[in-house]
Parts: structure tokens; C-alpha cells; sequence
């Protein structure tokens, strides 16, 4: 095995992702049209010098609508999987520490849950609720509560046993006290791990209940709804750059998310890397 | 075996009574009425309360939820219909009954999934071997870049890449129109899956367009999958390629082909399967956004219609059918380990 300070990976990965986050953060400077804004004379042309990305139906210029997209994308992305982990992280630590029959109720309404494929329940409840940004990051969110929760408890079941954990037990302190101080800790790294491929997950599933119509409403910026509105003109008229570039910037932002997620996982876990 | 058989199926009762539960909840909570919409928009509202009655909407909740799982002996009747009876009830939109229409969709969702999941292993499989076979070597590398990029990009933006370059610039296969042309008289056979149907009548023509337009939708379900699949051959491949056996294998005066045929991809094969098999299990209800892009009849577009519709009994039935085989593949896949490695049952 190599000793390197740093893996290349986890360093592309960053700097992808910090330039998406860049362009999130400095829309209104990238961005050279307001997305929103309609021209009619200027419907459907393709990429040139004007229109970098080409522009779409009503005129809207493309190049803009991916760069404020990535606002609506990363702010669902993250706030949901912020979301998750709040949720997650804590029952996860508890029904670990404390398992008995509270342990039990929590992982069988866990199975239940999961017993639904993600994208199913993300538009059963999400048609339920409604539509708009709050709601999709409430769903995204939930729907990535019990990766964390399992995730959480494995590590809790195994932690416990430890010797430091004991030793701690020994001298003196409180239930609560190991639960928080000595133990949690330890589940700290699997979560960040965790965290940035959730993240990635989460603006796929993001896009895809944009795809379908029950994202963030219409005529906002969204990738997954670009994407839905520019194959029909892709299919009319040819007019492949409505859905391709939005296409090219969710596989960017989640390709660099699983970039930092596995370089992370090696870093926490030196083990797997034996088997790069 | 039996026993472990046993208890691993009494374990799912409850998870598929929490999934209709859940299912019931979920659907009776979607905006819109659905008497309303079935009787359409010059009715009274006197006529829109019969038609609530007669479907039952106006009882409550949970008698609602007891009809719908054992019939109307919980409405003092004569005990017909309900879930466990295996009726799931008639669709308020089509007018068929669920299971009718269910299984009218499922055959094209099922000859999409198998074929993504055959194209899939097709891919990952020698890729796999190969991969750890030369670990560390450019090929290794280029196929951890696929598989990280395969899990990157959305199933419905590279369905919609495929149709851009095979239909619409080279004009190699046909457009998004489903599973034959439009107006093409459709294979009646047994199975309702074209390629067996048309393959036992004989009936090339029909196959063959069949199949051109299976291949993009088959690519699009089956890349995702690549990944995962790829990945998994190839770390169980380094590991076998690193046992006694092989060692063995070799100095006997193994080599090329036969030993990594023969030796290891069959011992690198299991956990393959399995996780191909649990993301055929996911696809069943999760092709949705494939089937949409492609307009395929399949019961993902059936699920998404009767949900903008307000369609109770078809709803349930969808999520039912999408909860259904992906915890029944999540307990094959086990039982199959449990043959393959009998440690598993003592957990």
C-alpha cells in the first residue's frame, strides 16, 4: 500500500464539487441573462456566442436556467440530507445504545419503509403533500432517514463493546454520558461518508421528481424538469441542448459527491483500501 | 433450512400489512376526489355522493382500510372481494379491474427489466473479472471511472442521450413509441412478453422490431446497474484470485481462459446475482422515469397515471406491487445466500 497525504480523488471531488457550489453561490454574476426572462424572437436557437447553452421554448436562455438550477438542486440536495442525518443520526445512537424492544418497533417500521422502492414513496407522498421546494426537501429528507439510522446503529452495536467504552463505564459515568462523549464520536466519520453520497442520491431523486412533474414548479429552474421539458423539443425540432446540459450538470455534481464519498470512506476506514 | 425458510417469511407478514397500511395512507392522502373526477364535471353534487356511496368513499377511514384488506364482511356483507382474498379491487378511472390491468402492464415492465438486468451482467460481469484481474493497470481504472460516472448519471438523461444519438442523428432504431410501432398489430401470445410470444408463433418481422425497440430502454434500465454489479465481480474476484485454490489452480498448470471461467467467475458469480437481483426487484415499480421517456405501457406509467388521477384501488395495487417484489427479491436473495454460505441463518 502507497503512503500519499492525499488522494487525488478526494481533491478532484472538492474542487468539482466547490465549483457547482461557486456557481450556486454566484448565479447572479455567472448566469449573463435572467432565467426567467421571456424572448420570444429568440426561441429554440442553438449554443453561439449569445446564447452559450442555446435557448429554449419562450426564449429563456439555457445557459442561465443550469447555472440558477444549481441553487434549487444543491439547496434541496443538502437541506434534505441535513435533514436525514438530524433525524437519523439521533434515533440511530439511541435505539443502538439502548436496543430492547424500542429497538425492535424502530427497525420494523424501518423495513417498512424501506420496503418501498425510494423513488415510489418520494412521489406517493410527495403528490400527497404538493408541490414546491419545502415539501421536496421534507420528502428527500425522510426518505434518507433510515440509511442513517442503520448506519448509526451498526456502529453504536459494535462501539459499545469496546474497551475505552468500558473503561469509561468503570469509572463512573453515566449512560448518557458514554452515549454522548465516548460513543457518538466514533459514529461521526461513517455519517460524513455517508453524507456526501446521500447528497448525491438526494439531487438525483431531486431531478427525477422533476423529470416527472412534481418538483419545484414550473417555470423555475430546475435540472430533472429541463430535462422533461426539452425532450419533446428535442424530438420536434432537434433541438438536443434544452435537455443535455442540465443532464451534464447533475452527473457532475453527483460524480464528484461519490469522488468525496468513497476517497472519505478509505480515509475512515484504512481497511478498504487493501482492496483498491 | 426449513426453519430458517419459516421464520425468514413470518418476518414479512407484518412488513406487508405496514406496506398496505402505508400504501392505504399515502393514496386516500393525494389531493382531489376521486368521485368527483369519476363522475365527471356537468354531474350534481347529488350524483357525485351516489357514486361516493357506491364506491364506498364515504364510509370512514379505517372501515375503508378493513374493506379494502378483507371485503365487506366489515360492511355486514356476504364476505367477496378484499386483498387477502386476492382482489384488489376495480380501478375508478379504467373501470377494470386492478389486477386485470396490472397484469396487462406487467409483461412489458418484466421484458424491460430482464433484459436491463441480462445487458447489465453482460457488461459487468467479464469487465468485472477482467478489472481485477489486471488491478492497478489502466483497464482497472477506467472501469472504477465507469462505475463511479455509472451511478452519476440519471436513467432518464441517458435514455434521452440514446434517443438523441440512435434515433434522431443516426437514425439507427426507432423513436420513443413503446414497445412496436404505432399501429402495429400486437403479438397475442401466452406470456404477453413480445420476444417469447413472437419467437414460439415464428414470427420474425414482428421480433425484430420487437427487439430494436427493446435495445435503447434496455441500455437506459441496464446502465445504472452496470456500477454496482461491476464493482462487486471485481472485488470478489480479487479475493478469489487471491485464495489457496487458485494458488493450486496454478501451479497444477492452469492458466488463461479455463481458470478464470472455470475457477473464478464462479466463485466471484453469487454476489453478482444477488445484487442484480435486488435491483431487478427495485426496477419493477422504479422503471417509471425509463418507461416515460420511452412511452412504455409498463405498470410504472399505469402507477403514475392512477396517481394524478386519484386512482385509490390502482395506487394501492402499484405500490403494493412495487413493495411486494423488492422485499420478495431482498428474501430470495438471502435464501440464496443462505445455501451458498449456511453461516447466514444463525443471524
Amino acid at each position: 500500500m502507497t503512503t500519499r497525504r492525499y488522494d487525488a480523488r478526494l481533491v478532484i471531488g472538492l474542487v468539482m464539487f466547490g465549483f457547482m457550489v461557486a456557481v450556486a453561490v454566484f448565479a447572479p454574476v455567472i448566469a449573463r441573462n435572467d432565467p426567467l426572462a421571456i424572448d420570444m424572437g429568440n426561441q429554440f436557437l442553438p449554443p453561439s456566442a449569445d446564447h452559450w447553452f442555446g435557448t429554449a421554448r419562450l426564449g429563456f436562455d439555457v445557459f442561465s436556467r443550469v447555472v440558477y438550477a444549481a441553487r434549487h438542486d444543491l439547496l434541496i440536495a443538502v437541506s434534505a440530507v441535513v435533514l436525514s442525518i438530524a433525524i437519523g443520526h439521533p434515533i440511530g445512537l439511541l435505539v443502538g445504545y439502548v436496543g430492547g424492544w424500542g429497538d425492535s418497533v424502530t427497525m420494523r417500521f424501518l423495513d417498512v419503509i424501506q420496503a418501498f422502492p425510494a423513488l415510489v414513496l418520494a412521489i406517493g407522498v410527495l403528490a400527497a403533500l404538493g408541490q414546491g421546494v419545502r415539501n421536496l426537501i421534507l420528502v428527500i429528507g425522510i426518505v434518507g432517514v433510515p440509511t442513517f439510522v442503520r448506519l448509526v446503529r451498526a456502529e453504536v452495536r459494535s462501539l459499545r463493546e469496546h474497551a475505552y467504552v468500558e473503561a469509561g463505564r468503570a469509572v463512573g459515568n453515566s449512560r448518557s454520558k458514554i452515549l454522548v462523549r465516548y460513543i457518538a464520536p466514533g459514529t461521526v466519520g461513517t455519517v460524513v461518508t455517508q453524507a456526501a453520497v446521500s447528497c448525491g442520491w438526494a439531487i438525483l431523486l431531486a431531478a427525477a421528481l422533476g423529470f416527472i412533474g412534481l418538483g419545484v414548479p414550473l417555470p423555475e429552474p430546475e435540472w430533472g424538469a429541463m430535462i422533461a421539458e426539452g425532450i419533446p423539443e428535442m424530438r420536434r425540432g432537434g433541438s438536443w441542448w434544452i435537455p443535455v446540459f442540465p443532464g451534464v450538470a447533475i452527473a457532475i455534481t453527483v460524480f464528484s459527491l461519490s469522488l468525496i464519498g468513497e476517497s472519505v470512506a478509505d480515509l475512515v476506514e484504512p481497511t478498504r483500501r487493501k482492496s483498491r | 433450512m426449513l426453519s430458517y425458510l419459516i421464520r425468514r417469511v413470518a418476518a414479512l407478514i407484518p412488513i406487508l400489512i405496514g406496506v398496505t397500511l402505508l400504501a392505504f395512507i399515502v393514496s386516500h392522502a393525494l389531493p382531489g376526489d376521486p368521485a368527483r373526477q369519476y363522475a365527471g364535471i356537468n354531474a350534481s353534487d347529488a350524483q357525485v355522493e351516489a357514486i361516493r356511496e357506491r364506491l364506498g368513499l364515504d364510509r370512514s377511514l379505517p372501515q375503508q382500510y378493513c374493506i379494502y384488506m378483507i371485503g365487506d364482511t366489515c360492511a355486514g356483507g356476504s364476505g367477496k372481494g378484499g386483498l387477502l382474498r386476492g382482489d384488489l379491487g376495480d380501478s375508478i378511472r379504467t373501470g377494470f379491474s386492478v389486477a386485470e390491468d396490472v397484469g396487462a402492464r406487467l409483461p412489458a415492465t418484466l421484458e424491460l427489466v430482464a433484459a436491463g438486468m441480462l445487458f447489465a451482467l453482460v457488461v459487468a460481469l467479464p469487465l468485472g473479472v477482467w478489472a481485477a484481474v489486471r488491478k492497478g493497470k489502466l483497464l482497472d481504472k477506467f472501469c472504477r471511472f465507469i462505475s463511479t460516472l455509472g451511478v452519476a448519471v440519471p436513467d432518464f438523461w441517458l435514455a434521452m442521450i440514446l434517443l438523441l444519438v440512435f434515433f434522431i442523428v443516426l437514425q439507427w432504431l426507432p423513436g420513443p413509441v413503446g414497445r412496436l410501432p404505432i399501429g402495429a398489430t400486437l403479438p397475442d401470445g401466452p406470456t404477453g412478453l413480445y420476444l417469447v410470444d413472437t419467437l414460439v408463433a415464428g414470427d420474425w418481422a414482428t421480433f425484430w422490431s420487437a427487439v430494436k425497440h427493446l435495445l435503447l430502454p434496455m441500455v437506459a434500465i441496464g446502465f445504472p446497474a452496470v456500477a454496482p454489479i461491476l464493482r462487486l465481480t471485481r472485488n470478489a474476484t480479487l479475493s478469489v484470485l487471491n485464495s489457496d485454490y487458485i494458488a493450486f489452480g496454478r501451479a497444477a498448470g492452469l492458466r488463461g481462459a479455463p481458470l478464470y471461467l472455470k475457477y473464478v467467475l464462479r466463485n466471484a458469480l453469487p454476489g453478482a446475482v444477488t445484487m442484480t437481483g435486488l435491483i431487478a426487484g427495485y426496477m419493477i415499480g422504479g422503471a417509471v422515469l425509463v418507461e416515460r421517456v420511452f412511452s412504455w405501457p409498463g405498470v410504472g406509467q399505469y402507477g403514475y397515471n392512477s396517481l394524478i388521477n386519484t386512482d385509490y384501488p390502482a395506487i394501492q395495487a402499484y405500490v403494493l406491487l412495487s413493495a411486494v417484489t423488492y422485499t420478495v427479491a431482498f428474501l430470495i436473495v438471502d435464501l440464496v445466500q443462505s445455501v451458498i454460505d449456511p453461516r447466514v441463518r444463525l443471524k
